[in-house]
């Protein structure tokens, strides 16, 4: 099947709800993109970064909303507030460093400094030599609209957005459980690493929302290595871990220890007992035989989480690895990835999850350099004439969708199989829904 | 220079005999003859890239934790070069990228224990991906430690300062 004609103002068509069939375009497109930076990017909440990166006043992070520069600012007020990194008068970037703490951003060009609260504090000239022909309530620095959740600083420059709460609706069940299982939350171990993929944001996206089959294909030999199973085992257990259509195109994976997998493998001992205090009995249930979890909040926020260890001498730690897709071009995206750990964790752990993390989850790392060939192979495979006019398959929803599992115990449709590409295709419902709508 | 200026340069017999241990050692990258190369590094070897970023003058973060590339001891380099080495065990290099190592502004000291050298350098890394024939080039600054064993030197310790704060590559399935 192809579709070959389709409405340009009406790209949502190219992903066919009832079969399964994506057609290629979505991946690789420059007007494709460019119109999802309009009616996603800019419609949407994103992630702009966690509250342990800014936690004193004056501490400011920079960061990317689909392709505009932003900054995150605990401004000396208190607030976490997220402005348009761009000066009213001209429009150059007000802070060009990754991170710092500052009481103001200055402006290279004319000098124009605005306070930390996005407030203009001086211009060129006396302000007397406008002649009040000026309102200077128009040159503060642009705001966007900032929720927090569990830590977790989300931003949308969009007005009739609904709000952060409606937005992540069923996905707080899951995020709490990997950033609010205890009574200081998650903090972030370092800044983010970034790199550059050869690939549409949305191969990550789905990628993370989960893709279970290509765990053991892409990954087969480093997983064996990693993690001490054969892998007939680590096939069967990932064929029966749930995959749940959270709802909103968020979406996520569980793969369950297999049988006689000890409970809370890989996590810290000193912190598992706090969860209990944070969290449901259906929650601790998932959360204590979890081997493997992986999320996608959409649009292009996700995290992965599993013990491994890459030494035969010592056991499996837990890492814990959140990252951005950011959408650079149809076909190169950004990789932001940090790693986090229970703020409540000894120093010792710590480090020893993000040492495991570093080695499997960013550009150098063992799991991720695979993904990352995997993905500019479909990008290459599919950018040509020919290619974009062919389809990508999520067809095994059809098979998938009639397993949906009655009794789990988190929100959302949660279905058999990590095999299944339900909740993966889930993503890019969410995605044909705003892309024919222009909106939220 | 400052990170110098205090120090003992070595003889010129030890400065020839590191220059050729670093230069093999590129020649064994490009050759990815990693099993070699795991022979000439100690037990306690450290190996680490950590993420680059972009600062204020003086504004540079004191960060107790640092997120990076690489972080590896000898467990997790002999399991990362068993990947790469092997044919179809990862699909990072199989076909094997194609790296050329230029290794240049090669110092080195006497290092604080007897029987070490601190050894600095910089390296270009020339990389051509199965996927790209466009070269990623990557640049980085390495500051080693090299220690004497049996009469033989090895790398017990090396920081790879690398130059990109956004790596333009999607993988760095190679050693520098
Ligand atoms: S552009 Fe910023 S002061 Fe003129
Ligand atoms: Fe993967």
């Amino acid at each position: 099947m192809k579709i070959e004609q389709f409405d340009p103002q009406r790209p949502g068509d190219l992903v066919d709800p009832e079969t399964g069939w994506v057609n290629r375009r979505v991946f690789v497109d420059a007007d494709v993109h460019a119109m999802e930076l309009k009616r996603i990017f800019a419609q949407t909440w994103l992630f702009v970064g966690h509250e342990s990166e800014v936690s004193a006043p004056g501490d400011y992070v920079t960061r990317i909303m689909g392709d505009d520069p932003v900054i995150l600012s605990h401004s000396s007020d208190g607030q976490f507030r997220v402005f348009l990194n761009a000066c009213p008068h001209r429009g150059a970037l007000v802070c060009r460093a990754d991170a710092g703490n500052s009481p103001s951003f200055n402006c290279p060009y004319h000098g124009w400094t605005f306070r930390n609260d996005g407030h203009l504090h001086s211009l060129a000239d006396k302000p007397e030599s406008y002649k009040n022909k000026v309102d200077f309530d128009d040159y503060n620095l642009v705001q966007a609209r900032v929720g927090v959740y569990a830590g977790l600083i989300f931003a949308t420059f969009n007005e009739a957005a609904p709000d952060l709460e409606t937005h992540l609706g069923n996905a707080r069940w899951y995020i709490d459980l990997f950033f609010n299982r205890t009574p200081n939350g998650a903090e972030v171990l370092g800044a983010p690493v970034k790199w550059v993929a050869n690939m549409n944001w949305k191969y990550g996206a789905i990628n993370f929302a989960a893709d279970g089959p290509h765990a053991l294909a892409a990954h087969g030999p480093i997983s064996r290595m990693a993690i001490d199973m054969p892998t007939e085992a680590l096939v069967e257990i990932a064929k029966n871990g749930p995959a749940v259509r959270i709802g909103n195109g968020h979406g996520c994976i569980f793969v369950p220890g297999p049988p006689g997998f000890p409970d809370w493998t890989g996590f810290d001992p000193a912190t598992v007992p706090l969860y209990e205090h944070m969290l449901s009995a259906g929650q601790l249930g998932q959360l204590k035989n979890m081997f493997n979890g992986v999320m996608t909040v959409f649009p292009n926020l996700s995290w992965v989480h599993f013990p491994v260890t890459l030494s035969p001498k010592k056991p499996p730690v837990n890492f814990f690895n959140m990252r951005v897709w950011q959408p650079t071009s149809a076909s190169s995206s950004e990789i932001w990835g940090w790693f986090l750990a229970d703020k409540e964790s000894a120093d010792e752990y710590k480090e020893a999850s993000l040492r495991l993390g570093i080695q499997t989850f960013t550009g150098a790392g063992t799991f991720d350099q695979d993904d990352s060939e995997a993905w500019a192979s479909m990008d290459l495979g599919s950018r040509g004439t020919i290619g974009r006019q062919r389809m990508s398959s999520f067809q095994m929803i059809l098979a998938g969708q009639e397993d949906l599992l009655p009794d789990f115990p988190g929100p959302g449709e949660a279905y058999h199989s990590t095999y299944s590409e339900m909740s993966e295709f889930g993503v890019l419902l969410k995605w044909r829904e705003m892309m024919q709508t222009g909106g939220a | 220079m400052s990170e110098s200026s205090q120090r003992v340069e070595v003889s010129d017999h030890d400065y020839r005999r590191i220059t050729t241990f670093v230069y093999d050692e590129a020649e064994l990258f490009e050759e990815k003859d990693y099993q070699t190369w795991l022979s000439r590094v100690t037990e306690d070897i450290s190996y680490q890239m950590p993420v680059r970023g972009v600062f204020e003058k003086g504004q540079q973060s004191e960060q107790k934790f640092q997120n990076g590339y690489f972080d590896d001891d000898l467990d997790s380099l002999i399991l990362r070069t068993t990947l790469w080495a092997q044919a179809s065990t990862t699909v990072a290099e199989s076909p094997p990228s194609i790296t050329r190592h230029f290794v240049t502004n090669i110092r080195a000291y006497a290092g604080e224990a007897a029987g070490t050298f601190q050894v600095t350098s910089n390296v270009l890394v020339f990389r051509i991906r199965s996927t790209s024939s466009t070269p990623h080039l990557f640049s980085c600054r390495r500051n080693d430690l090299l220690r004497e064993v049996d009469g033989e030197l090895k790398l017990a310790y090396r920081l790879v300062k690398m130059d990109e704060p956004v790596v333009q590559s999607p993988n760095l399935s190679f050693l520098v």
